[in-house]
């Protein structure tokens, strides 16, 4: 668990960071826009790409591409065992029991709607409840509301704190006879909180319940470990841990998701077709219909193995840092408003300044180089809670430094003069 | 008139705090709404035409940015003393203006301090809220 230094009092700054080596790993942290220096702080919607990401996929591409899976020449062979590798790279990384419980997917999303489709449809039926939280991302309610009116399941919605903490007591009263599963985010997107989610996995296991674990805004901030977690499945990003767009991953325990029917028909899936009729192939490859994102594989090991040379103790200390710098220089800012004030965050913060739109807010720093996220974030059912339309986000990596802060606070300063003064 | 980012920040900071029209009008000819969802933004748009055609007064209430109300405030100067189909072109004309190639000088000209709004051309999701209030006008029905 990352130590609440939030609350700390002193914030000296860590000795012997490596950020400026960190950086310098980073080719677009060296650009500049609108005549500034880049200040990247939209890591919660997409991190940045290490060289070791970019030159993988650009050899990938040079010398090793092919079709995987079905060559008898040399260079399939080569390109299968590249994308095999890489899944099982990803399995060590996320401490799977076996490579074949990792499925390659587009995304954190696509993997949610493979398990809704495929688990859901093959196990849920009218009248089934599952429990959602109300933090969660569009792409963890909409693929459930798709199975409420194809199904008539119901969605359970658990409640917050104002905080932004989920209130766990009421969470699990909400587990009822009906109550068939559990989806919720490792961390927020938003707000930034961390669940407490072996404690919530094992509250739900206990009733008899499997649940989905969204690691789409933790897996770049912790290291996950799907066996002591004990999550049924986890699903994340390739693009938000430092790897490419278009690749991601479902994990799940091999019986439960051996057991799921197919999400997509075509190639690759299949063990032998015949319009007599057709039979599927084990996993992982039941799961990953057509030529999949080799590329993308490839370049995903290599974002994995990257973090893990840099090392996760750093890289929590170092975000962690950045968190406790950032929520103290901001909260002296006249006007503003911390949304999310969980104990145990990911190194993010929500906010509004009172009398500014956010989208004003995020234009006006963009003129300074500095890029957020501002709006919804894709959790509108999370502002209605707390009466907004959304708010701006500044969301960090371990390569993002205090001076980056400061320029951000003193951005802020300026643009609060600018409207209010 | 160059359009310095200094200026065009001037212009819209002017109008979002001092907004002109703001208010809806109470005995108007036409009416119309339209909002964008994804930001939360809103505008309401009501207009008095004269027994001439043409748009005596204007009044609006929004919800929303600075670009959104600056350009509330910008539009309604502009359309006063144009018939509602003139004011129409004219909406017409700013999306091109906002949405199309790289504007030429005299067209940037053309639209006086309203090209100041031209400072967000390159930002898709700012176009969106300065051009609500102008979708608002070409969805504007008699009362």
């Amino acid at each position: 668990m990352i130590p609440n230094k939030q609350a700390g009092a002193a914030l000296e700054e860590r000795p012997g960071a490596d950020v400026e080596a960190w950086r310098k790993d980073f080719p677009v942290l060296g650009r500049t826009i609108n005549g500034k220096p880049l200040v990247y702080l939209d890591n919660g919607a997409s991190a940045q790409k290490p060289r070791a990401v970019i030159e993988r996929i650009e050899r990938y591409y040079s010398t090793e591409h092919a079709n995987i899976h079905r060559g008898v020449h040399h260079l399939s062979q080569e390109a299968t065992a590249a994308y095999e590798a890489a899944r099982e790279t990803v399995a060590r990384y996320f401490n799977a029991a076996e490579a074949r419980e990792c499925v390659f997917t587009r995304g954190a999303t696509e993997a949610i709607n493979l398990v809704a489709s495929s688990w859901g449809g093959a196990n849920l039926t009218a009248g089934d409840e599952m429990l959602l939280t109300v933090m969660e991302h569009h792409a963890n309610i909409v693929p459930w509301q798709m199975l409420e009116s194809r199904l008539g399941i119901k969605l359970v919605v658990a409640p917050i704190s104002d905080a932004g903490e989920l209130l766990v007591d009421e969470w699990e009263k909400l587990i009822g006879p009906r109550t068939k599963l559990a989806a919720f985010c490792h961390a927020s997107n938003s707000l930034g909180t961390l669940n407490p989610a072996r404690e919530l996995i094992a509250k739900a296991h206990a009733h008899g319940i499997p649940v989905l674990l969204d690691g789409a805004q933790s897996a770049a901030h912790l290291k996950i470990d799907v066996r002591e977690l004990d999550c049924d499945w986890f699903v994340c990003s390739g693009h938000k841990i430092f790897g490419p767009t278009g690749i991601g991953v479902l994990y799940g325990k091999a019986d439960l998701l051996g057991a799921m029917p197919p999400y997509q028909g075509g190639g690759d899936m299949i063990d032998r077709v015949s319009f007599a009729g057709t039979t599927y192939r084990g996993l992982p490859e039941r799961f990953e219909a057509g030529t999949p994102n080799i590329a993308g594989a490839v370049g995903l090991a290599a974002a994995l193995d990257y973090l893990d040379g840099i090392g996760h103790d750093a890289i929590a200390a170092q975000e962690q840092d950045l968190l406790a710098y950032a929520t103290e220089q901001l909260s002296q800012i006249e006007g503003l408003t911390i949304y999310g004030r969980a104990p145990n965050k990911v190194a993010l913060v929500s906010f509004m300044i009172e009398g500014i739109h956010p989208n004003d807010i995020g234009t006006m720093l963009d003129a300074d180089g500095i890029a957020v996220r501002t709006g919804h974030h894709c959790t509108m059912p999370l502002w209605e809670r707390f009466g907004l339309t959304g708010t701006v986000r500044a969301s960090f990596a371990f390569y993002n430094t205090r001076a980056e802060v400061d320029a951000l606070v003193a951005s802020l300063k300026k643009i609060r003069r600018l409207f209010l003064g | 008139m160059p359009l310095t980012p200094e200026l065009y920040q001037e212009i819209l900071l002017d109008h979002s705090k001092r907004p002109r029209a703001q208010g809806l009008l109470s005995a108007p000819t036409h009416r119309a709404e339209a909002k964008n969802p994804e930001a939360g933004d809103e505008v309401r748009l009501t207009l008095a035409a004269g027994v001439d055609g043409k748009i005596a007064v204007v009044g609006w209430e929004a919800a929303g940015s600075a670009v959104l109300r600056a350009s509330c405030s910008l539009m309604s100067e502009r359309i006063a003393g144009l018939t509602v189909s003139e004011a129409q072109a004219l909406a017409g004309r700013f999306r091109e203006f906002l949405t199309g190639a790289e504007p030429a000088a005299n067209e940037v000209d053309f639209w006086e301090d309203l090209a100041a709004l031209g400072g967000i051309r390159h930002l898709p999701p700012r176009v969106k809220c300065a051009m609500l209030p102008w979708r608002a006008l070409l969805a504007v029905g008699p009362v």
